[in-house]
């Protein structure tokens, strides 16, 4: 039996917000946090329906615009400003729709590219605070297993094992049991659109080239995320090669 | 072909790094089951080999410690909730091999560690990231 993948992120997605806003919150739970959280939620769908209908004129049920705010939520800052929480959703929803390939599909993963020109523009963005949370705990084999069946559902295996065999064998296959990492490989990296690249060979050399930058990116020592940085590298390279080759 | 070349690179690149984290790894002291003094100190105390940071819920405190190389920072978990500190970069720890607690440290209980390389080594919480410091080792 396949669950749909879309029904089964924005559960599984939500849950970690809940899940993390009890967490990491005050000792009455931080729903402040999960407030947050759905709020840039929901700003993304508004937006993402709103551009679609003033382009298309047509409605839809923006269930993946949803997804990919639960993903700000869970990867930004706990407590955002309220300039980040409009701020975030509306980038992602403009380099969603205006930075594509061949007009269809956009180049760059939403969330991450949101969370990018934050961080250039002075914002601090990125905090991986939920996927943290669950490292050393039992969440951290709940994320396993829901990121087997998505990376299972999507087909991305070779996309998946061609990013953690350099970065896995670069800092030691230990580290890749933790829970910011199973996050980014079975959430981020493979994010239908951004990381759909036409046949296997393609897929593999994305995911080694995110692999390379997200090494590269470590040990510079700048003040961006480098597996951000190495997502955002592998996305433009692969589709700028796809576009050549 | 191309990707047998493209498996090559990746493996060179991979056991250089592999060589790199070897040849810098420093080796972490074990941790202390709890620490004593009062919780009502202004600021963590200070001896000439051993520094203690606090981790407490606004973060660490304090967020920068200047130390010798071959001095000992203690973290001790004053919070209700537990602490991971490690160096940065978040997730992987890397730029200053070894230190890593490598598990949540509980309330009222430390991970030490000692910092034999002069260079500034940035840290974070691994389970909150967001509370960051730094220890310079002159």
């Amino acid at each position: 039996m396949r669950i749909d993948i879309y029904n089964f992120m924005l559960v599984y997605l939500g849950a970690l917000l809940v899940w993390g806003a009890w967490q990491a919150g005050p000792p009455a739970g931080g729903w402040i946090y999960l407030v947050s959280g759905i709020l840039i939620a929901a700003v993304y769908a508004l937006a993402d329906v709103l551009w679609t209908y003033f382009r298309d004129r047509v409605w839809y049920q923006p269930w993946a615009s949803v997804i990919s705010g639960f993903i700000i939520a869970l990867v930004g800052l706990p407590n955002p400003s309220w300039e980040l929480i409009i701020l975030l959703p509306l980038t992602a929803v403009a380099l969603k729709q205006l930075v594509k390939i061949r007009t269809r599909r956009h180049i760059f993963n939403p969330a991450a590219s949101a969370m990018a020109v934050a961080g250039l523009g002075g914002f601090e963005a990125v905090s991986w605070w939920v996927p943290s949370l669950t490292s050393g705990g039992a969440m951290l084999w709940v994320m396993l297993l829901a990121g087997l069946y998505i990376i299972y559902y999507l087909r991305r295996w070779e996309t998946v094992v061609s990013f953690l065999i350099p970065y896995g064998l670069f800092f030691g296959l230990p580290k890749i049991f933790d829970g910011t990492l199973l996050f980014f490989t079975s959430v981020m990296l493979i994010e239908h659109v951004s990381s759909n690249f036409p046949g296997r060979r393609n897929r593999i050399i994305y995911g080694a080239l995110v692999g390379i930058f997200a090494i590269f990116f470590t040990f510079l020592e700048l003040d961006f995320d480098p597996l951000i940085g190495g997502l955002l590298a592998g996305n433009l390279i692969m589709s700028v090669l796809t576009l050549l080759l | 072909m191309k990707t047998l070349g493209i498996i090559a690179v990746v493996l060179v690149l991979a056991g250089l790094g592999w060589y790199f984290y070897s040849t810098q790894y420093q080796a972490p002291l074990p941790a202390s089951p709890s620490l004593g003094g009062s919780h009502n100190e202004p600021a963590p105390s200070s001896t000439a080999s051993e520094t203690i940071i606090e981790m407490t819920s606004d973060g660490f405190s304090p967020t920068e410690a200047t130390i010798k190389a071959g001095d000992t920072v203690k973290f001790v978990n004053k919070d209700t909730k537990n602490h991971w500190p490690a160096s940065g970069v978040h997730p992987t720890h890397q730029l200053c091999p070894g230190f890593d607690a490598l598990q949540a440290v509980k309330p009222s209980e430390s991970y030490s560690f000692r910092f034999t390389q002069k260079k500034e080594c940035p840290m974070h919480d691994h389970l909150n990231p967001t509370s960051r410091g730094k220890i310079i080792v002159q």
